[in-house]
């Protein structure tokens, strides 16, 4: 819905991501708000939102994937592991610059993507969810057993900071200047996608495979399309967490964090771009608060076993999101429009 | 659409969102304390507390805070007492990095910090180094100490205490060549003793490791791995893993009528009263171990953990080797602080003034508990004592030796 008033003229119109005078003063508002940010926060803070940015460009990917072109992947977290391998491989092993090595480290797990993207075409639902879960087992069980003397097996790779001329970036400002940029330059892209043709074909897909057949999409390819540029964008994310964490190891992907990527996406709100962003926001924030309360209560309480916090958040962080999905199940999003429905519309209710 | 009913909604959350935003800025702001210059040291301690070894880190911070206030009872550091700020990493290293950033926006600035996984060792070896901390672990792995840096192990690393376990069967069994089966955890930690440098030790010193087999950490019997370890001629069998792994291959060597046509052995860190507790009569394993034993009761370390364990009131659990090695590693930081403030004065503590005294480090044996030395090399301790689980007692079989380091 358009706030009232705005009618479009002709199809750039219709398409325009930005439409009226607000909606670009609050973009740009909001952009110079996120690039400051460093000058208001601390590093603890800056290198959560860091984490948190990096999470976002994985949910991203997985939305076009699962949100809007209805293929489940539970395997995005080994996507985001071929990134990183890749993305580390080619700056320690080859000697390429990060800025090279991390769109080609999107192209490595991209094609990774579309191996695993095969069976799609034979299967579907709970049966594609095991193939990509497939994904999850497999990839780790590679990179720990073959070529060791490459991957570095067991022990990981340690990886460096990436480095703008000699100078290199290693504190999480300036890799706060690396990795928001990408973020927002994505969060572009995939919007621009789901809103043109192979968005529309995505959606097609996802809601009749048969219908969007015989309207002549062909379904094959558009499935393969939405599994490469999921594992795309896993493999930029891949690339931006190992250069920041300047280690990869297959150990810390793991299937929980393919779970946990769906859990934001749902959260989030099923086929919304929104979603991808307010989602990883607020189940992450959430986490960090109930983790800041636990050792709040674990320094006030001294004589309490210092798991006892950490346990009773995990309980506390689990009974939170029971509740959302049983009261919001259609997601942030859903609320977000709701609201943006509500502004539009006052003072008239319908 | 109800109106009313969704601006209520939105409002709610917009103020859930406003909460957490204002409670994660009071993070940054509040946690941790910040105390003035220096009414007490402050040590960050990061842990998993909230993952599948919640229980065991535990066992770490309790062993670590049971040693603190012996060392405040004594006077802390020169009068001044010793703060553990305890914070958990839930396993994840984004979580581990996170936590780093915020010990280092602590004021003062601690010197040193100690991450108790290995894993965050690992991630964040070259960060200590950069911010020029001092990472004091437990257990420390090659890749997280070599080449040597800001952080240091206080025990004897488990590839160089299965080169020990090896010199030591080799002695036993002389002239004899004895033929070792290997039966680990298929993880990193439990991998750690096949690398090649520590297959080439074993070899080089005659040992004929026959056969090598995995089992993972869940899983609920090892007989055929046992069989084929028996097949191919053991006699002898070494395993990498804690708590339920030697009591699992135990149980079912017994249940395979095998356990006592075979000699056992372990890792030092792995011998405890929970490994014999969960095995049926693990008589005669035996291990190297970097840490003394609960049952060495004439020793005065272990006397004083043994009265901070009663006065705790700790639970059977928490009667383990690595509360031990904690006990060890709090001793080590007090003696440390106490050297650098000699050689710096109290406005000298920094990492760097703190690693060049821990390189200083020579035969620090906590009271008997253990013997450390470092050097600019050596990041890790390098001694350790046999042990044999006999009678329901953990008791040593030779004195403190020196372990080669497997590099």
């Amino acid at each position: 819905m358009q706030p009232c008033g705005t009618f479009s003229s002709d199809y750039a119109q219709d398409m325009a991501i930005i439409r009226t005078r607000t909606q670009w003063v609050l973009a740009i508002a909001g952009l110079i708000v996120l690039f400051t940010l460093p000058l208001y926060c601390n590093d603890p803070i800056l290198s959560r939102i860091n984490s948190l940015a990096i999470m976002i460009v994985a949910v991203l990917g997985l939305m076009i994937l699962t949100g809007y072109a209805g293929q489940i992947n539970l395997g995005q977290a080994a996507f985001v592991c071929v990134g990183a391998y890749s993305s580390a491989l080619m700056v320690t092993r080859l000697g390429l610059s990060f800025w090279v090595a991390m769109p080609l480290s999107g192209v490595s797990a991209g094609v990774v993507g579309l191996i695993f993207g095969l069976p799609s075409l034979r299967v579907k639902g709970f049966y594609l969810a095991m193939t990509t879960l497939a994904a999850q087992f497999i990839i780790p069980t590679l990179i720990a057993h073959v070529r060791t003397d490459i991957t570095g097996g067991g022990n990981g790779l340690i990886v460096p900071p990436p480095y703008l001329g000699k100078e290199p970036l290693n504190t999480q400002t300036e890799m706060f200047f690396v990795i928001i940029p990408v973020v927002v330059i994505l969060t572009f892209v995939a919007k621009s996608l789901v809103r043109g043709p192979i968005g529309r074909s995505f959606v097609a897909i996802r809601d009749n495979e048969l219908a969007a057949e015989s309207m002549g999409i062909n379904v094959f390819r558009y499935k393969l399309l939405a599994f490469f540029i999921c594992s795309f964008f896993a493999g930029i994310s891949g690339s931006l967490w190992a250069h920041w964490l300047r280690l990869v190891h297959y150990d810390l992907l793991t299937i929980m964090e393919s779970v946990w990527y769906l859990g934001m996406m749902i959260i989030g709100g099923m086929g919304s771009i929104t979603g991808a962003i307010i989602g990883p926001i607020f189940v992450y924030g959430l986490d960090q608060v109930l983790t800041w309360v636990a050792h709040a209560a674990g320094d006030m309480f001294a004589g309490v076993p210092a798991t006892l916090p950490a346990a009773i958040r995990l309980v506390v962080f689990g009974i939170i999101i029971i509740l959302f999905l049983a009261f919001e199940p259609r997601g942030l999003n859903h609320r977000w429009e709701v609201f943006k429905a509500a502004y539009r519309l006052t003072p008239f209710s319908y | 659409m109800n109106l009313r009913k969704a601006k209520l909604s939105v409002a709610l959350t917009v103020l859930v969102t406003v909460i957490a935003i204002v409670g994660v800025s009071c993070a940054k702001t509040e946690a941790p304390p910040t105390p003035a210059k220096w009414d007490k040291i402050l040590i960050p301690v990061a842990a998993n507390l909230s993952g599948p070894y919640g229980a065991q880190s535990q066992v770490v911070i309790n062993g670590l805070t049971d040693c603190l206030g012996y060392v405040n009872e004594q006077g802390g550091v020169k009068g001044v007492p010793l703060e553990f700020v305890i914070r958990d990493t839930a396993g994840k290293p984004d979580n581990a990095m996170t936590l780093l950033t915020e010990f280092l926006a602590m004021k003062p600035r601690p010197a040193l910090v100690s991450f108790l996984d290995s894993q965050d060792g690992v991630s964040l070896k070259q960060r200590f180094i950069e911010e020029k901390t001092i990472n004091m672990m437990g257990i420390g792995s090659g890749p997280g100490l070599y080449p040597a840096g800001y952080t240091f192990a206080i025990s004897t690393e488990n590839g160089d205490l299965f080169g020990a376990f090896c010199e030591y069967i080799v002695e036993k069994e002389a002239p004899k060549k004895p033929k070792l089966g290997i039966l680990t955890w298929d993880n990193v930690f439990g991998k750690v003793i096949l690398e090649q440098r520590c297959l080439d030790y074993a070899k080089s010193k005659g040992v004929d490791i026959v056969s090598t087999q995995l089992f993972n950490v869940m899983d609920t019997t090892v007989a055929d791995q046992l069989k084929k370890l028996k097949d191919s001629g053991a006699e002898w069998v070494y395993t990498n893993t804690l708590l339920i792994g030697p009591a699992r291959i135990n149980n079912d060597a017994i249940t395979l009528g095998i356990q006592d046509k075979m000699k056992w052995g372990l890792v030092g860190t792995g011998i405890s009263y929970n490994t014999m507790g969960l095995g049926k009569g693990m008589e005669g394993w035996i291990g190297p171990s970097p840490w003394a034993s609960w049952d060495e009761t004439n020793n005065q370390g272990i006397q004083v953990m043994r009265q901070q364990f009663e006065k705790n009131k700790r639970e059977d659990f928490d009667k383990q080797n690595v509360y031990c090695g904690a006990f060890i590693a709090a001793l080590l930081m007090k003696q440390t602080f106490e050297k650098v403030v000699d050689k710096y004065g109290w406005d000298g503590i920094t990492g760097p003034n703190v690693l060049a005294v821990l390189e200083e480090t020579k035969d620090f044996d906590a009271m008997g508990m253990t013997k450390i030395s470092f050097s600019k090399e050596m990041r890790h301790g390098l001694f350790y004592k046999m042990y044999e689980m006999k009678q329901g007692k953990i008791l040593p079989l030779t004195d403190w030796r020196q372990a080669t380091h497997l590099k």
